[in-house]
């Protein structure tokens, strides 16, 4: 660069000083932030609680919705900034607060730093004395190396032999050193696979003594809890052929008609589960399930709140204690809140 | 001096181990709750049947107040028989409060009728004002309220029967 | 009979690698050339077992093989073949098995590639790097098994982790980052074999600094990559987000940018060895760090894998790696030291020693940031968050000296610098950087942030900019070429420095995007019904329709998605959408970006109600994020160009000695 006369390096100058005038007007904050610019800013310094490490501000959980609303609400009540946030550590801790309270986490690192620049300071202001001269022949090598080739040879066979001497061992040491492969038990499922091995097995005995005794009713009814336990379409109806066999050879007898009832029910037989309902009930009119079946298949099969209360009602006052009552209890309030919708 | 340059070592190793190792087997979703020893926090919301309850309706008795979620699988499904169980035994001496977290009362009903109903009052937080005013995290999540209404625990994740019993023991419920 | 493959493989190449150690440190003490060569041979044998086990894996995975745990936990029947491919590397196991083929990979290129040069230095190295291979190899033979068999087989697996799935970018994000991690043991190697037997010179150093740069350029890539994936992809509208996992790549980046300039001074002179020595060190023992930090579930992270026992492993391996480290730098510190006369105050020596403490100072400042939480809770029992707003505050005083010595450092000279130097070379750029800042306010910039990073930039382009345009004048007019002509002759000449340039270049570019983008992006949330509309900042979208229906790639997928018109600068029909995944409670959001030069629209769907076909809209209108992909990829570019090999001769090549592998 050209050495610059005098008149240039002024006017330079005062261009230099315009733009510095035009920075600090610029950086000089112009308007106090809107109410919205300022809720963003708090939101951003608290943590949204249920996701991991995003600001409340910009989470789309339902809580980081929550907390953006209630800063609104606590800016517009006229609190402050801290106070806001202040109100959030009481219920979470500080835990909430993004930026970590107290000088501590602020002074560590400047003092690491400052400590690093005075060093760096002080070795390059001071007097340069040299330390004295490096110590010589640094960079050559260790020296003559210290293990005879032969031997080393020998070491390393050695190392070789026993290296593959544990890996045999390894493999028979017990857990959980042993380098064979780990097998682990998925034990749900292996539950599941023996009962269903279990069931058919049971299947095919019943099977055969009824082949031998075709009327014997314990046999049957056997047969169909065997079906009923099982998971797919055609379990369900065969158990129902069992069943209706049950109730031909002995019509006065209830207990097959719920078996069958629920069979049709899982199903979705709605059409042969009432006709069943409606014989058990001819059958057996203060039975508990006859109140139990015609609201599930009320509510489930036809979607009749009012006649599905009704019926849900009835089996709760008759049946208080019935096991089954807890899973009533919620298709009841399932039925109901339906039927308020309804104008 | 010279030898003195070996103390780098350890002084190094030391402290930056101890900060890792401390980490290890720590939690980090479990935080200590600034609620203990404090009042519940007051609330009024709606059961899933229609009716308004108000935490004023709780006082003079212990309270277990439940946060859960249909799509809190599996660690809701994990405790809801822990909680069935506490409502047969327990259910004269304490009331349980089931509060939705971010959920429908259409989808928390099929979880009740698919785990079942026990009976004790479920109440939808439609807008999680009633989560951010107890701290809660994420269901499940449980406190723990005397006869005072004082906060005297809680447990984030699914209840056990062991940490059922021992939680209850602090608002005076136990065998 | 798949896992019992993959698991010999990785217990054979246990056995192998220790002894490729053994090897390698004995031919080393005897000078035994067979011996170099036996070990050099054993840790290619493990490369091919690690590339093995993967091939198996990969295998298993594309078969759908559900009898091995890893495969019936990330994959299904119905997961597409890339993203089955993919998920080798997208959880824990699958992760390591990864980590170890690279790492072996790398060592069997660097082993090879100087079989026949380096005879002091490489058997040590080949050591070093054995033992590292051979640690992760103990990690997959115990803790962290990838080849568990599971009995009984399920019909169906769980499927990839919902996240990982939504984007084919997976493919590419991780596989960047691992080659940048896994190749920094290289120089850690290498620097351990010049401390043992004490050859810290100029052969270290040239080794050293090429075989740094490489994974570098890898690693820089990768984190580019990170952010990118982060912005298109999670829908938060953000780019970085001080996560443990983000910092975990960050930290050695940091220092190994500190390594590569120190390396520069000290391959001038004898100072700075010291300092280099350390930078290394730190760099590779931050890469185990960071892998210990997502893997032991210690630290909670959006990208955190699963609590597991590994993260004892490696913690123990973090320690290790440490105390060795540190063991040999006490050790040879005689050695190491300097001439002992400290450079002048203003010149590129001490340009180089303040680029040293503020990198290593903004490392530790994070290091600090995401261990505090750690060190609370370990002092007081407490429990506290160290989230973006005190990373962005502690980091910016660094960034800004930084982006100030990116200009000033490649302008100062060697030695002192005389005041007549100075005015000459750095009143222009003042000039120009307030000028730029100027500029900035008139284009409504507001704020110290940006606007002193735009001067500073502005200062730092023009500075380095004066550099090239002098030194292609000069060759110009000696030799009477075109400027253009001579500027690319003077840059390939001298590839380093103008790959330098380059890369600074790209540095400012992204600087000022990325503090345009966090300045001026304006957001806004809308609830609109079908035909209705919102406007934010010029544009205008309008609510068409809902639609919901499976993925077709991925029948098992469902997908709501809202058709969007979006009218101004910029316009479109968009369909951001959520995505309903198998094994995810929590819809995955696909948020749409439209991105211009000057600036990017971005959509997400938040929340839709299937009744009414209500949409719960989020717009973001983020200036100049183009800019800091194009930024990273000039960075990368530059690099690249500074060690691309060019007419010269290599240095360091020795004479080939016939047939050793």
């Amino acid at each position: 660069m050209r050495r610059l006369s005098r008149s240039t390096w002024a006017v330079l100058a005062l261009l230099a000083a315009t733009a510095l005038l035009g920075l600090v007007i610029a950086l000089w904050p112009s308007q106090p932030p809107t109410a919205e610019e300022q809720a963003r800013a708090i939101a951003a310094e608290l943590r949204c609680p249920d996701c991991a490490g995003l600001s409340a501000a910009d989470s789309p959980t339902q809580a980081a919705a929550e907390i953006r609303r209630q800063v609104d609400e606590m800016l517009a009540d006229g609190l402050s900034s801290d106070q806001i946030k202040a109100s959030f550590v009481a219920r979470y801790g500080d835990w909430i607060l993004l930026t970590p309270p107290g000088p501590a986490p602020w002074l560590i690192p400047l003092a690491a730093t400052g400590f690093g620049a005075a060093t760096l300071a002080w070795w390059l202001l001071r007097p340069g004395a040299s330390v004295g001269a490096p110590r010589a022949a640094a960079s050559s090598a260790t020296g003559e190396p210290g293990l005879p080739p032969p031997m080393a040879r020998r070491l390393a066979v050695g190392v070789a032999v026993t290296l593959v001497a544990l890996l045999g061992i390894g493999f028979l040491l017990p857990e959980p050193f042993s380098l064979a492969a780990e097998t682990v038990v998925n034990q749900p499922l292996a539950e599941a696979q023996a009962a269903e091995t279990a069931r058919q097995a049971e299947i095919e005995r019943l099977l055969a003594l009824i082949a031998a005794e075709p009327t014997d009713t314990a046999l049957l009814s056997d047969l169909a809890d065997a079906y009923l336990a099982g998971p797919a379409a055609e379990d369900l109806q065969r158990a129902a052929s069992v069943l209706l066999l049950l109730i031909g050879l002995d019509p006065d007898d209830p207990d097959p008609y719920a078996r069958l009832i629920s069979a049709y029910i899982r199903a979705s037989d709605w059409t042969n589960a009432a006709a069943a309902t409606n014989a058990l009930a001819e059958l057996a009119p203060s039975s508990p399930d006859v109140p139990f079946f015609r609201g599930l298949i009320a509510w489930r099969g036809y979607g009749d709140a009012a006649t599905a209360l009704d019926a849900f009602d009835a089996f709760l006052e008759i049946a208080p204690d019935d096991p089954r009552v807890p899973m009533i209890r919620a298709l009841r309030q399932q039925a109901a809140s339906s039927a308020e919708e309804v104008p | 001096m010279r030898a003195a340059r070996w103390l780098l070592v350890p002084l190094l190793a030391i402290p930056i181990g101890w900060v890792l190792f401390s980490g290890l087997g720590r939690d980090p979703s479990e935080i200590p709750s600034p609620l203990i020893g404090e009042p519940m926090p007051a609330f009024s919301l709606t059961t899933l049947d229609g009716r308004t309850l108000s935490s004023a309706e709780l006082s003079g008795a212990p309270v277990v107040v439940n946060f859960w979620a249909s799509w809190c699988i599996p660690a809701c499904v994990e405790e809801h028989p822990v909680l069935m169980d506490l409502a047969a035994r327990y259910g004269e001496q304490v009331l349980i409060v089931g509060i939705l977290y971010d959920d429908t009362p259409q989808d928390a009903l099929e979880f009740l009728v698919r785990y079942g109903d026990g009976g004790w009052t479920q109440l939808d937080d439609p807008s999680g004002s009633v989560g951010l005013a107890f701290g809660v995290l994420g269901p499940p999540e449980t406190f723990f309220v005397d006869a005072a209404g004082i906060v005297r625990a809680k447990h984030y994740g699914p209840l056990t029967q062991a940490t059922m019993a021992r939680n209850l023991a602090l608002i005076g419920i136990g065998p | 009979m798949l896992a019992d493959i993959g698991h010999a493989a990785v217990v054979i190449g246990l056995a192998v690698s220790l002894f490729a150690a053994a090897a390698s440190v004995l031919a080393a003490r005897s000078g035994d050339i067979g011996l170099a060569r036996a070990g050099r041979r054993a840790v290619y044998v493990a490369c091919g077992l690690s590339a093995m086990a993967c091939g198996v894996m990969v295998i298993a995975l594309l078969g759908h093989d559900f009898s091995i745990l890893y495969v019936a936990r990330n994959n299904a029947t119905t997961t597409p073949p890339f993203y089955s491919f993919i998920s080798l590397w997208a959880a824990l196991e699958g992760s390591i098995l990864f980590w170890t083929l690279l790492l072996t990979a790398w060592s069997s290129l660097l082993l090879y590639r100087y079989r026949s040069a380096h005879p002091a230095l490489m058997p040590w190295a080949a050591a070093g790097l054995a033992v590292v291979a051979a640690f992760f190899f103990a990690v997959m033979t115990w803790p962290g098994d990838p080849f568990v068999s599971v009995t009984p087989v399920a019909a169906e697996g769980n499927g990839p982790n919902a996240l990982l799935q939504n984007h084919p970018f997976m493919g590419l994000h991780p596989p960047l980052l691992y080659l940048g991690y896994t190749g920094l043991a290289i120089p850690f190697a290498l620097t351990v074999a010049a401390l043992v037997t004490r050859r810290l010179d100029g052969e270290w150093l040239t080794l050293v600094r090429r075989w740094t740069l490489v994974p570098w350029i890898f690693l820089t890539a990768g984190i580019v990559a990170g952010a990118w994936w982060s912005y298109e992809v999670l829908g938060w509208g953000g780019y970085w987000a001080w996560d443990p996992v983000e910092n975990a790549a960050l930290l050695p980046w940091l220092t190994a940018t500190a390594f590569i300039h120190s390396a520069m001074v000290a391959e001038r002179g004898r100072s700075l060895r010291t300092w280099t020595v350390i930078l290394v060190t730190t760099t590779f023992v931050l890469t185990l760090l960071g892998t210990f930090l997502t893997r032991s579930g210690v630290i909670e992270s959006v990208h955190s894998f699963t609590q597991s026992a590994i993260g004892a492993w490696f913690l123990a391996g973090v320690l290790a790696a440490l105390v060795v480290g540190a063991v040999l730098v006490v050790w040879r510190l005689p050695d190491l030291a300097g001439t002992g006369s400290p450079p002048a105050l203003v010149s590129r020596e001490s340009a180089f020693l303040l680029n040293n403490l503020l990198f290593t100072g903004l490392a530790f400042a994070v290091l600090f940031g995401t261990l505090y939480p750690l060190l609370a809770e370990a002092l007081s029992g407490e429990r506290l968050s160290v989230g973006a707003p005190w990373f962005n505050r502690v980091s910016a005083p660094f960034f800004a000296a930084l982006l100030f010595l990116a200009g000033v450092g490649p302008a100062l000279p060697w030695g002192a610098a005389s005041w007549g130097t100075l005015r000459d070379r750095f009143v222009a750029p003042a000039l120009v950087g307030l000028a730029f800042a100027t500029l900035g306010t008139q284009a409504g910039l507001r704020g110290a942030a940006p606007l002193l990073t735009l001067g500073l930039a502005g200062f730092s382009a023009t500075a380095l900019l004066r550099e090239v345009v002098r030194a292609a004048r000069g060759r110009g007019r000696s030799r009477g070429e075109g400027w253009i002509r001579a500027a690319w002759g003077v840059a390939t000449r001298n590839r380093r420095r103008y790959g330098g340039y380059l890369a600074h270049l790209g540095v400012l570019v992204a600087a000022v995007a990325v503090a345009v983008s966090a300045s001026g992006s304006v957001q806004a949330t809308a609830v609109l019904n079908p035909g209705q509309s919102a406007s934010l900042a010029g544009y205008t979208v309008t609510h068409i329709d809902l639609v919901r229906e499976p993925l077709a790639a991925d029948p098992r997928v469902f997908e709501t998605r809202a058709q969007v018109d979006v009218e101004g600068p910029q316009r479109g029909t968009l369909q951001p959408a959520l995505r309903d995944y198998p094994n995810s409670v929590a819809a995955i959001a696909t948020p749409i970006v439209m991105t211009s030069v000057g600036e990017d629209f971005y959509l997400t769907l938040m929340a839709y109600d299937p009744g009414t076909g209500a949409v719960t809209l989020r717009l973001f209108i983020n200036p100049l994020v183009a800019w800091i992909w194009v930024g990273g990829a000039v960075v990368v570019l530059g690099a690249a160009f500074a060690i691309w090999p060019g007419r010269r001769t290599p240095a360091g090549a020795a004479t080939a000695a016939p047939g050793s592998t």
